[in-house]
């Protein structure tokens, strides 16, 4: 990491001289931020009841115009957040982008993938208002998996009487590998199987976005539609609940389809966003007793719902407030709780070895309704300060991995952050 | 009573969007477009202005590559994305940088002085650039006509 930002420090200094004028040759732009985090109640993403700095992000921008029309670029990233990134530097997204008429381009490689309005953006702060992206549509443990297709894209926009259509649609293999959130998720998921991981792949994903800037100035309306199909997983089994079952060895199919709505109103210094999100996983999971005695099979599917509005005001150049209000149901058949997950034949194990409440949980882990207050200082061009404050009803999430014991999880709760961004 | 209620209502809209366009136009007045000599082209609609500053017209009518630059100047830039690109400066700041970051674009050069665009304008095929209505534009460039339609 000391090496990573001395090499940043040397780089954001050279792109610092290069004012302007030096068109043709290879552009250099980067970030870094610095979070914290704190929770009054509950961890969330991180050890947060007790404060946690493992909230920070690096990220170092090249590209060059080959010519007229192919550029080419790359982008290396590297991220702390609880247990995901550890700094660890990976490359982002590397593209050949050939822009052969202004209706249709091409791209290809690692490509970013433009999922709703901040899928792309994630990982950006100076890019938006708030510190956390809204978790109800952009669910952290799909953050590395929906964060780039290797594959090919088709992009374009059309002008017309009827306004501006943007459009993009990309097909290719989407990320999943161990280091994902995913794996993590699954392996929290399956802790009383004593799930470990030891293979993850991805077949073919598929993704078409569009954004419509309307005749009416300001108004913009967006849709993604997605289906990424035959994700893989496979692990072995050694817990309390497996045991009895003998189980040894699990393989899971999971197809992700789903989509985002999208409305953005801009009235000068007023912005005004609202998103709906829509993701359902069909999974078929094998359980066997050795690899190729096909034992307890499973299908399963889980439709999970999110929205949120917000509104935002720039005061000036130094100072922007917003307000948010986002509702997240992890499975949206079961909206206040009861009776959540109904694995009946397994109740006895599950009973048996005291895990019962444990696998439940609690009846406000089926919902999160969150109101969230942000404030965002631009200090120059380059520096940038934010501080956000998020109530809490409910613990609805895909996965509680900070939270082992769901017994001592609060229903009510407030997360804090504050994040300090430097760009160039 | 009612019907001169709506009838005050109207007149109010009216004024206030007059307001709006006088002073849009005011700032409009401002700024100056300055093109490449070898540009084929004398005049483009405010939309289509609009449109290569956002990256969404990449090409002149002769198909040479639209390469625009902004100016470091705060005022001027802060009045032409107002009365141009109808947003703020902050907005357009991060509409290329979200281009720039996710590897679907660059953001655009940007030259401390009126003269540094002139010049770049100048000697850069498809060049485009905007200075205030005060600066000495000379005779290297020439200068865009922007239409309402």
């Amino acid at each position: 990491m000391r090496k990573i930002i001395l090499i940043f420090t040397g780089l954001s200094l050279i792109a610092g001289f290069a004012y302007a004028g030096d068109e043709g040759k290879v552009d250099i732009h980067g970030f870094i931020s610095q979070g914290y985090l704190k929770t009054d109640h509950n961890n969330y993403m991180a050890e947060t009841e007790d404060g946690s700095f493992q909230f920070n992000e690096l990220g170092l921008n090249f590209g060059t115009d080959l010519t007229d029309k192919l550029r080419l670029g790359l982008q290396f990233f590297a991220r702390d957040l609880g247990t995901d990134g550890n700094d660890k530097l990976v490359l982002d997204w590397v593209v050949a982008d050939y822009r052969w008429r202004d209706f249709l381009g091409f791209r290809v490689g690692r490509i970013k993938l433009p999922a709703g309005y901040y899928y792309a953006i994630r990982d950006f702060d100076m890019l938006r208002t708030d510190v956390f992206v809204p978790q109800c549509v952009y669910p952290e443990i799909l953050r590395d998996t929906f964060s780039f297709i290797k594959g090919i894209s088709l992009y374009g926009n059309m002008i017309g009487p009827w306004g501006h259509l943007s459009y993009d649609y990309l097909t290719g293999r989407a990320n999943l590998s161990l280091d994902t959130g995913l794996a993590s998720a699954q392996e929290d998921f399956w802790s009383y199987y004593g799930l470990k991981l030891t293979d993850m792949t991805s077949s073919q994903s598929h993704s078409f976005d569009c954004k419509w800037e309307t005749p009416l100035p300001g108004l913009i309306l967006g849709g993604t539609a997605y289906y990424h199909k035959d994700f893989y997983l496979e692990g072995t089994l050694s817990g309390p609940v497996s045991d009895i079952l003998k189980l040894t060895y699990l393989r899971t199919y999971m197809d992700f389809k789903g989509y985002f709505l999208m409305l953005r109103y801009i009235l000068g210094d007023v912005a005004f966003t609202a998103e709906l999100n829509q993701n359902r996983i069909e999974s078929v999971i094998d359980a066997d007793r050795s690899y190729d005695d096909p034992g307890y099979l499973k299908a399963e599917a889980l439709t999970s719902q999110g929205w949120y509005m917000a509104l935002s005001y720039r005061f000036n150049s130094f100072f922007e407030a917003e307000y948010m209000y986002s509702v997240f149901y992890p499975d949206k058949t079961n909206k206040h709780g009861k009776d959540r997950y109904s694995h009946t034949d397994l109740n006895d194990v599950f009973k048996s070895v005291g895990v019962l409440k444990q696998f439940y949980g609690n009846d406000f882990e089926a919902w999160k309704k969150t109101s969230t207050f942000s404030f965002r200082f631009d200090i120059n061009e380059y520096w940038l300060f934010k501080l956000e404050a998020a109530y809490n009803d409910g613990f609805g999430e895909y996965t509680s991995a900070d939270n082992r014991d769901h017994s001592d999880l609060k229903r009510y709760w407030w997360l804090y952050a504050a994040k300090v961004t430097y760009n160039f | 009573m009612k019907f001169q209620k709506r009838r005050l209502s109207f007149f109010h809209l009216t004024a206030v969007m007059m307001l709006i366009l006088t002073a849009f136009s005011a700032y409009a007045n401002d700024i100056v477009f300055v093109i490449n000599k070898d540009v084929k082209t004398d005049k483009v609609t405010r939309e289509e202005l609009r449109d290569m500053f956002l990256g969404n017209i990449s090409v002149w009518p002769d198909q040479q590559k639209v390469n625009f630059v902004t100016l470091g100047d705060p005022e001027t830039h802060k009045t032409f994305v107002r009365a141009y690109i109808r947003k703020t400066e902050s907005q357009f700041q991060a509409w290329w940088k979200r281009r720039l970051f996710t590897g679907t674009g660059k953001v655009p050069l940007k030259f401390k002085s009126e003269q540094d665009v002139i010049d770049y304008v100048a000697r850069t095929e498809g060049g485009l650039g905007y200075v205030s209505s005060k600066a000495a534009i000379g005779g290297t460039v020439k200068i865009l006509t922007v239409t309402d339609n």
